[in-house]
């Protein structure tokens, strides 16, 4: 019987409710969640291996309750991710390596709470979003999602790769440099559609490319340490006054991010729901965004409120993105969701488009979790807040170290191999040498995350057009990125003309 | 305006040196197949990239003031300290499988803290020890990760 | 003469007392580590902790089963990680047919599946076939027709172009002369999404993947990649009946061991899955993944292997790939 759409929501919503807020299910949330923001907290272990490690123990639990439980650690460890991002520089997840560009500067400034603070309140009302917009818009949004085919996703890259020009700092130049390299980077390893291996230098265990998270981690974190080194006693951390203010957000910290809240909120989302678009491109474009409508763009880097609340926004809104298409259509679009995928059918559902129809206990009980669980998160996060910020009180001489002992685990765990901790070793000189000679890490990172995506999107684009450009040009949706892409592009050399003609004006007056 | 830098002028010559050899080496692969671009055509845009854009800096350094000479040798000491902390750091990954992780972190906490900060040898093994046991209690003990271990066990 | 009788006593003796010895001289002692070649939640990964959870279940197995993800390079990683455990009893690996191919097409892989010891195949996957279900292809004629009447403007989507999917292709384009395009996507989830986004004209896909995707009335399924019928799709017609004679590329599941590994370890294997084969948890999985059982040990597993490898280079070969074993 089709009653009114809007009766409908509200019915199954209800019904979601009484599923989710039961006792049991509210306990295991919790330990989800509880799991989830440690995991995201230490660096290299991801969500894709926690969950499957916890694969065993959801056989003895109710499956609803089951998949509210992971559901929980995937976004809850979009909040811990921050953490370690914004004390120590080490990114904890790849979504949260945006977060250390400005939440680590604001860190050293003192106001480390208030960026962790902004950081879960950020994550709450974006995850909240995405909750709202998994409930309200996913099969329509996952029909759209649909007709995005690799002309789309290589305009999407290139949007990504735009942003390039929000990253650069003093020197354009310098910026693109470090893009191209991240770029090459991206290629390492077999190439998909030739089974040949490029830039491998006879080893195995680059086949697969460089591991982004070694990458980063070697790049801020290690790089990082190394220049703190330079100076003996290390570079002092501004103590911070241990007044509420500084370790709580203010409510002028808040109003100031209204829009990033809007923001990655919605950027977060449109990008999640991408199968293949991870939730790193979207913290990237959200900062970009951000930094495009801000009043004082040429602060961000140096510790704006703001340039930490899209990102994690961002990517928090991502994972009820991510779940559209896993929910809707049966189709995963992350790693995250592929276990996801393979618990559900291990449980004997069969994930696809009629799943909702089939078990709308099962959806509209996870939709209601992750409302409760981004509450419980929210809850959790904001009383730590002050007592992480403690960490800082550690004398360098102990955090050094400290953050080095995390890198290497954080870059073993990735696969269990030494290969990896040498990798990091690498980065972490890269990184110290970059710093040196002033050239900007971001758009390396930038230029790593996207190069495989976006040479793959082209690549895969001329095949299916027999190497036909305009392909790339014909289409509505890859236009209108692509022409966003090109004004974004043209932004710095307009501005640099109009400096120009002022100054020529100015000499002339 | 900014002055000349030799830092610009030296990272610039190196990336133009890298550009070269992804290159060269791109132009090892295919450059286009019949199914469209093949594995070289990427990376040997990203190499003329990589050397036009290094060409470039080289030429925007240029076209700056020269720099007012310093009368003082730049002292690397610096540096020096943050390169010993990298050798250390590479040499405790060339002994982890043989003395292990946890061990290793603590020859590493003892070398950063002792000769990088100039504290007593005493305090620089207390610290060394505290971590090495919190770091295995944490990782090893209680999230059951398998670091490489010495063969004492640990 | 009773020094020689004496000294042939003994020997007889201690070739008697060898024989049961060997029949029972392994036992493990510890957790068995099971090699694979993906990350958690990839194929192999599932299947190896299906089969360890049903082995606790069925009790088969006295030692728990651990599953040890080793990805990286396809089957790379996994295999030199298993080929330097030389001798190790207490370590299996999970291989499917990518460990065959990858040694042959990628210079870091050294190690060959003729380099491990192989101690059984399991499962062979079907795979079928399938298109979006308001497109126009009834069955593969109208597909080969079309490929032929605009060659290069038909896609399919797929995986690797080493992997089975494009294989597939390549031998269906030499026996028919039709010519369609191989468009590769790292994520199952995008080669469904560019399907049913129309981007894609066909796919080939194993059948628990596409269940769904039928039930709800979006995907077709024309062929089935099988020697005789699938028993869950009973009016899709195999290639051979609707005359395409090639030879079916088995996607190939098994059990193998680090090189150097004693004959009563391999012999221990066989017993435990044996008895594990003839389980009803291994059956109903069995049906319940669509899997074809492909039980097949000994001399039998060489010459598959061998067979397999031969037909891999010959196909990869004409499709142009550069092979380098």
């Amino acid at each position: 019987m089709k009653g009114k759409p809007e009766l409908d929501a509200l019915n199954n919503l209800l019904l979601g409710f009484s599923v989710a807020l039961s006792p049991a299910n509210l306990f295991w949330c919790f330990v989800g969640v509880f799991l989830g923001t440690i995991v995201g907290i230490l660096p290299g272990l991801g969500p894709p291996a926690t969950i499957a490690m916890l694969l065993p123990l959801t056989f003895t639990l109710d499956h609803t309750t089951a998949i509210i439980m992971l559901a929980g650690i995937y976004y809850g460890a979009k909040y811990g991710g921050s953490t370690t991002s914004i004390l120590l520089n080490v990114p904890g997840e790849s979504a949260s390596v945006v977060t250390c560009l400005d939440g680590y500067q604001m860190a050293r400034q003192g106001r480390a709470g208030a960026a962790l603070g902004i950081a879960a309140i950020s994550s709450f009302v974006a995850g909240t979003f995405g909750v709202l917009g998994l409930m309200l818009i996913a099969p329509p949004l996952a029909r759209f999602a649909l007709k995005f085919a690799p002309p789309e996703y290589f305009a999407l890259m290139a949007l990504g790769l735009a942003m390039v020009v929000f990253l650069a700092g003093k020197s354009m130049i310098k910026a693109l440099l470090a893009m191209f390299v991240g770029l090459w980077l991206a290629t390492v390893g077999t190439d998909p559609f030739s089974a040949e291996s490029r830039f491998t230098f006879g080893r195995y265990e680059l086949l697969d490319g460089v591991d982004f998270i070694v990458a980063s981690i070697g790049i801020f974190a290690v790089g990082e340490v190394l220049a703190n080194l330079e100076a003996r006693g290390g570079t002092e951390f501004l103590k911070f006054s241990g007044r509420l203010k500084n370790l709580l957000p203010t409510l002028e910290d808040i109003k100031a991010c209204r829009f990033a809240f809007l923001n990655g909120s919605l950027v977060g989302f449109i990008i999640g729901v991408l199968p293949g678009a991870g939730s790193t491109i979207s913290s990237f474009i959200s900062y970009g965004l951000e930094k495009a409508v801000s009043k004082h763009p040429e602060k961000f880097g140096t510790g704006v409120i703001e340039g930490v609340a899209a990102p994690e926004g961002a990517n928090n809104s991502d994972t009820g993105g991510s779940l559209v298409p896993l929910l809707t259509l049966g189709i995963p679009g992350s790693n995250t969701t592929a276990i996801l995928l393979a618990a559900l059918i291990l449980w004997g559902f069969r994930p696809g488009p009629l799943l909702i129809q089939d078990n709308p206990a099962l959806f509209w009980g996870l939709v209601a979790s992750m409302y409760v669980g981004n509450v419980m998160l929210l809850i959790l996060n904001l009383p730590l807040v002050p007592l992480f910020a403690q960490i800082l009180r550690v004398p360098h001489y102990v955090l050094y170290p400290t953050i080095l002992g995390v890198s290497i685990v954080g870059a073993y765990s990735v696969s269990g191999s030494l290969f990896d901790v040498w990798m990091l070793g690498f980065f972490g000189l890269l990184g110290y040498v970059m710093r040196k000679l002033d050239f900007p890490a971001a758009p390396l990172v930038l230029g790593l995350v996207l190069g495989d995506g976006m040479e793959r999107a082209l690549r895969q684009s001329l095949m299916m057009s027999q190497g036909d450009l305009s392909i790339l040009v014909t289409r509505p949706l890859s236009v209108a990125m692509l022409l966003l892409t090109m004004i974004i592009i043209l932004m710095p050399i307009l501005r640099k003309v109009k400096d120009w003609r002022l100054k020529a004006a100015g000499e002339e007056a | 305006m900014e002055p000349r830098s030799i830092k610009d002028l030296s990272s610039a010559i190196a990336l133009a040196a890298f550009g070269l050899y992804v290159t060269i080496e791109a132009a090892r692969f295919s450059y286009l197949t019949e199914d469209g671009p093949g594995p070289g055509f990427l990376p040997l845009w990203l190499g003329i990239g990589i050397c036009s854009l290094s060409l470039c800096l080289i030429f925007v350094n240029q076209l700056r003031p020269a720099p007012k000479p310093l009368g003082r040798q730049h002292n690397w000491s610096a540096e020096s300290r943050a390169m010993s902390g990298w050798l250390a750091l590479m040499g405790a990954v060339l002994l982890f499988p043989f003395l292990g992780f946890t061990l290793c972190l603590v020859l590493l906490t003892v070398f950063l803290i002792a000769l990088m900060e100039r504290r007593s040898i005493w305090s620089a093994v207390f610290v060394a020890l505290g971590l090495g046991i919190g770091f295995h209690l944490i990782f090893v003990v209680a999230l059951g990760l398998s670091l490489p271990k010495s063969p004492l066990g640990f | 003469m009773e020094r020689s009788i004496g000294s042939l006593i003994s020997i007889l003796l201690v070739a008697a007392s060898a024989v049961p010895l060997s029949a029972q001289s392994f036992k493990p002692t510890k957790s068995i580590e099971a090699v694979v070649h993906t990350g958690p939640g990839g194929g192999s990964d599932i299947f190896a902790r299906a089969i360890a959870d049903m082995m606790v279940k069925e009790k088969i197995l006295e030692q728990r089963l651990q599953v040890v993800n080793k990805s990286g390079g396809g089957s790379a990683t996994a295999m030199a990680y298993l080929a330097e455990k030389k001798g190790e009893t207490h370590t299996i690996g999970f291989f499917t047919g990518v460990w065959v191919t990858n040694p042959l097409t990628t210079m870091e892989a050294k190690v060959m599946i003729k380099d491990l010891t192989p101690i059984l195949r399991l499962v062979l996957e079907p795979a079928v076939v399938a298109v979006k279900a308001d497109s126009p292809y009834k069955n593969m004629k109208d597909l080969i027709e079309a490929a032929k009447k605009s060659p290069g403007q038909l896609k399919q989507s797929g995986g690797s172009v080493t992997g089975r999917d494009n294989l597939v292709r390549l031998v269906i384009q030499k026996a028919t002369g039709a010519k369609w395009v191989y468009v590769s996507f790292p994520s199952g989830g995008e080669r469904i999404a560019n399907l049913l986004g129309g981007h894609v004209q066909m796919m080939v896909i194993e059948p628990q993947e596409a269940g769904e995707h039928i039930r709800a009335g979006n995907l077709r399924v024309i062929a089935a990649l099988t020697e005789k019928r699938l028993p869950a799709f009973p009016d899709v017609a195999t290639l051979k009946e609707q005359g395409i004679d090639v030879p079916v590329i088995p996607q190939a599941r098994g059990v193998l061991a680090p090189p150097g590994v004693p004959k009563e370890v391999v012999q221990y294997w066989e017993g435990v899955f044996d008895r594990f084969t003839k389980t009803a948890s291994w059956k109903k999985y069995l049906e319940q993944n669509q899997f074809e059982d492909g039980y097949l040990k000994g001399p039998g597993l060489n010459k598959f292997f061998d067979g397999l490898t031969e037909q891999m280079r010959e196909v990869l070969k004409e499709a142009g790939a550069k092979v380098v074993r």
